[in-house]
C-alpha cells in the first residue's frame, strides 16, 4: 500500500493541485485527472479501485486509466513523492 | 550605536510573530548618519545563518558574509536601501508575508505588481506608469503582501527606482548619484508620487520584453510563475515553508494575472505604455 509522503504539502488552484516538496523544496503540479488520482491514493484506496472510479468519471478505457495510474505512482516514487506504508 | 528596526505595519499580519517559530532579530549597526556605510549583523541570539540564508534568497548568489566584504571594499549601501529592499521585506516574511521578486504601483487605492526576471523592466514599467499615469510607487524590487481582511495587501516600501538607464530622469523622478550601483541609476520621487499606506492588489502583470498586448493568463500558466519569482528560505522551518507555499496558492486564485510585452528601449515608448495600461 502506498503513502503520501509527510514531506508534502497540496494546494488546489483551480482544477489543478500544486505539491511542495518540503524536503527537495520542488514544486509539481497535477492535471485534473492526476490530481483526481493522486487524491485517492491520499485516502488509501487501492489502484484498482482507482480506476474504477476514474472509469466513472472520465471518458477514458480502464486500461488507459489504469497505465495513467502507473505512471503516476511511478513518477510521484521517483521524486520521492510517496511511499510504501509498512503496515 | 546599534539600531532595531521595527515594521509600522507588523499589525496587518495574521498570525503574529513567534519568536520560537524563527529566532532572528536583525540589529543593524552604523556608524553615523542614515546614509553612512552600513553593517549587518545578527543578534547575540542567534541568527547568523537563518539570515546569511535569507540573504542568500534575496541576492541569489550573496552571503551576508559577500555583503559586508563588498561594503568593505567601498561599495557602501546606505541603510535606506537595505531597509527598502532587504530588512522590511524578510521582517515580514517572518511575521507570515509573502514577498516576490516584483516591483508594484498603486493606481486608484489598488495595487498592480509587476514581475519579471532580472533585467527585463519591471523597475522601468514601474517608473513609467508613475511619470506618465499618475500612479504612485509601493515598491521597487521587492513586494511583500499580506493577506488581510480575506484580501491580499501590498505594502509601501520605497521611494526609489533602482534602474539600468535614466530614460525617465524628469519630475516626478530625479537622479541620485550611486556609487553604490555602478550598474544602474538610481531615481528617487517626489514624495507627493510615493505611497505611505498599504493597498489592496487589483492584479498582477508579467513583464516581458517586446511589445505586445495584454493576455490573461489561465491558473496553468500563473502558478509556475508565480512560484518563481517569490521569496523563499528553504532554510526555514518545514512549517513556515508549508505555510508560505499555502498563502502563494491563494494568491493565485484571488487576484487575476495578466501577460504584457513592452518596449523599453525608448521614452516615447514607455509614454505609451503607460498611457495605455489602463485600456
Amino acid at each position: 500500500m502506498l503513502k503520501i509522503s509527510s514531506e508534502v504539502v497540496a494546494q488546489p488552484v483551480g482544477d489543478q493541485l500544486i505539491l511542495l516538496d518540503l524536503h527537495g523544496n520542488a514544486y509539481f503540479s497535477l492535471n485534473a485527472s492526476a490530481r483526481f488520482m493522486f487524491e485517492r491514493l491520499s485516502q488509501g484506496l487501492s489502484p484498482d479501485s482507482i480506476v474504477d472510479e476514474a472509469a466513472r468519471t472520465f471518458a477514458a478505457t480502464p486500461e488507459q486509466l489504469a497505465s495513467d495510474l502507473s505512471e503516476l505512482i511511478e513518477a510521484l516514487k521517483s521524486y520521492h513523492l510517496v511511499e510504501a506504508d509498512a503496515m | 550605536m546599534s539600531i532595531i528596526f521595527t515594521d509600522p505595519f507588523k499589525s496587518l499580519t495574521e498570525g503574529g510573530y513567534d519568536p520560537t517559530d524563527w529566532p532572528v532579530d536583525l540589529v543593524f549597526h552604523r556608524d553615523a548618519d542614515v546614509d553612512a556605510p552600513l553593517m549587518i549583523q545578527s543578534t547575540p541570539r542567534g541568527a547568523d545563518l537563518s539570515f546569511a540564508n535569507a540573504c542568500a534568497h534575496l541576492f541569489p548568489g550573496e552571503s551576508l558574509v559577500e555583503l559586508e566584504l563588498k561594503e568593505k571594499g567601498g561599495i557602501c549601501f546606505p541603510v535606506s536601501y537595505h531597509r527598502d529592499r532587504l530588512i522590511l521585506p524578510v521582517m515580514r516574511i517572518m511575521r507570515g508575508a509573502l514577498a516576490f521578486h516584483a516591483s508594484c504601483v498603486e493606481c486608484a487605492g489598488q495595487a498592480t505588481l509587476l514581475l519579471a526576471p532580472t533585467g527585463v523592466g519591471k523597475s522601468t514599467c514601474a517608473a513609467a506608469l508613475v511619470a506618465f499615469a499618475g500612479a504612485k510607487l509601493m515598491s521597487d524590487d521587492t513586494t511583500t503582501l499580506v493577506n488581510t481582511k480575506q484580501r491580499p495587501f501590498a505594502f509601501p516600501a520605497s521611494n526609489s527606482f533602482a534602474m539600468r538607464h535614466a530614460l525617465l530622469n524628469e519630475e516626478p523622478c530625479f537622479e541620485t548619484p550611486t556609487p553604490f550601483l555602478p550598474q544602474k541609476h538610481l531615481l528617487t520621487l517626489n514624495p507627493s508620487w510615493v505611497a505611505t499606506e498599504p493597498v489592496p492588489i487589483e492584479q498582477l502583470i508579467f513583464i516581458k520584453q517586446g511589445r505586445s498586448a495584454r493576455k490573461p493568463l489561465s491558473q496553468a500558466e500563473l502558478v509556475p510563475r508565480l512560484l518563481a519569482q517569490q521569496f523563499a528560505f528553504s532554510a526555514a522551518p518545514a512549517a513556515f515553508r508549508a505555510r508560505q507555499f499555502a498563502q502563494c496558492m491563494t494568491l493565485a486564485s484571488q487576484v487575476p494575472a495578466f501577460e504584457v510585452g513592452v518596449d523599453t528601449s525608448t521614452r516615447e515608448a514607455l509614454r505609451q505604455f503607460a498611457e495605455n495600461f489602463g485600456a
